[in-house]
């Protein structure tokens, strides 16, 4: 393997461990399917075409991996991504709060459809174009748009649901 | 024009509506609340995922999936075992200063490289000097640099040359690169605090401490040694809680070794690069 291939997996592994937190909900199965990931990569060194997207070609091993891992375990979403972490009772309340509405946002996301869910991890969060993300979702760029298109309003949906269910019962508390 | 569907407007706001169609959905956007309304939820549902990921790019990635990106899968196995035979004598010999001597010894070998032995502790310094000519090189500074940091400043057995002796100075670079001097990292609020001889793979380096109360920053060490592999760009690694970014330049390697963030370290890597180039 030569030094710059390791190099680039390296650089790239932070947006690849948030890329996998994404579609898999929680920070052990990530952190399991970016290592199958980088296995994977070192074994198909030569499939790499040098002047691609190293990034691209690793979010779509990585991909693939997951998808198979769901074919074959059938699995669903289990633990909550946001295991281990537990709100200080000394932390400031605006804080606890912030923290309490992104764990929000990370639990609808894992309620989402899985290619839904990595569409959004692709595009929305990682930046990628339509073009990037349908090559390596391996689909029409037509078919990403859509699927952003109601992942966002699903989501959209989902944490409007979460904000009014919260708001109701600080009404009711309140009361 | 007809209101446009989500499909459009996800679309203009991630940016891939061609410009003509763009301006038209800002005009219509413009001229109805409604949809200026979702579009200000959808964006606001974007930005909210983007702010719950984001904190996993600034997580510490695990030694694991970096030895796995190196190819290293069975090496995490046996990482553990390393480091128990390399700091073994971290256990014995208290007080600190005593074992830290005889770690100064043993450390000045490295990557399989020849150094220098004193009396009595030639065996024992040969035996850690084996265990550590099979152990990663940088895992090697970074732990010393642990060292440094957990002995403090004032600790000087644990440093070849002092930072205010002239003569070790000159020592120092006598067995050095002959373009070698000390960077001087002051304009970062880092004081040189020492230096160590070592070898990397058999060539001739130096191990330089410095130290800050800037916390953001924190204690750093810098190594300057000899190479004769080829250039390499500026590369980042972790050795457990440390960041660690080396590149190798002219017959040179550099290494820089502290919990600073990767930001601070690249650019001190700059000014280090400028300033040993400029010679």
């Amino acid at each position: 393997m030569s030094p710059s291939f390791s190099d680039q997996l390296i650089a790239v592994l932070p947006r690849l461990r948030r890329f996998a937190r994404g579609l898999t909900g929680s920070a052990a199965e990530a952190d399991d399917l970016v290592q199958a990931a980088c296995e994977r990569a070192l074994t198909r060194v030569h499939q790499f075409q040098e002047g691609t997207r190293f990034d691209s070609w690793m979010f779509r091993i990585a991909q693939t991996i997951w998808i198979d891992q769901l074919r074959a375990r059938n699995i669903r979403k289990e633990t909550s991504e946001d295991e281990g972490m537990h709100v200080g009772s000394d932390e400031p309340l605006r804080r606890v709060e912030a923290r309490l509405a992104l764990q929000e946002v990370r639990a609808a996301l894992g309620e989402l459809p899985p290619e839904q869910r990595a569409a959004l991890m692709l595009v929305t969060v990682d930046g990628l174009s339509y073009k990037e993300a349908a090559d390596i979702a391996e689909v029409p760029v037509g078919t990403i748009m859509s699927r952003l298109a109601r992942a966002r309003v699903a989501l959209q949906a989902r944490l409007e649901a979460r904000g009014h269910t919260r708001r109701s019962r600080n009404d009711a508390e309140a009361e | 024009m007809q209101k446009p569907s989500d499909e459009i407007l996800v679309a203009y706001l991630d940016g891939e509506l061609d410009p003509g169609l763009r301006l038209e959905i800002e005009a219509f956007i413009d001229s109805d609340a409604e949809t200026r309304e979702r579009v200000t939820a959808l964006a606001m549902g974007a930005k909210l995922l983007r702010a719950a990921f984001d904190p996993v790019l600034h997580e510490q990635v695990p030694e694991r999936l970096i030895a796995a990106a190196r190819g290293e899968g069975a090496a995490v196995t046996n990482l553990a075992a390393v480091r128990k035979r390399r700091f073994a004598g971290r256990l014995i010999g208290k007080p600190f200063v005593q074992w830290a001597a005889a770690a100064g010894i043993a450390g000045l070998l490295i990557g399989g490289g020849v150094g220098y032995f004193s009396g009595g502790a030639e065996t024992s310094a040969k035996l850690q000097a084996t265990n550590l000519a099979s152990a990663n090189w940088l895992d090697s500074i970074a732990g010393y640099h642990k060292l440094f940091v957990s002995a403090g400043a004032d600790d000087m057995a644990l440093v070849d040359m002092p930072a205010n002796d002239n003569a070790g100075a000159r020592r120092v670079v006598q067995k050095l690169p002959s373009d070698f001097r000390l960077p001087n990292l002051q304009p970062w609020g880092l004081q040189f605090q020492g230096a160590r001889y070592i070898f990397i793979e058999g060539e001739p380096g130096t191990q330089l401490f410095y130290t800050t109360d800037n916390k953001a920053l924190g204690p750093l060490t810098v190594v300057v040694a000899q190479t004769n592999k080829p250039d390499l760009g500026p590369t980042f690694d972790r050795r457990d809680k440390l960041n660690v970014l080396y590149w190798r330049h002219h017959g040179h390697a550099y290494v820089l070794v502290g919990t600073a963030d990767i930001g601070y370290l690249w650019n001190i890597s700059n000014d280090i690069a400028y300033q040993l180039d400029a010679i």
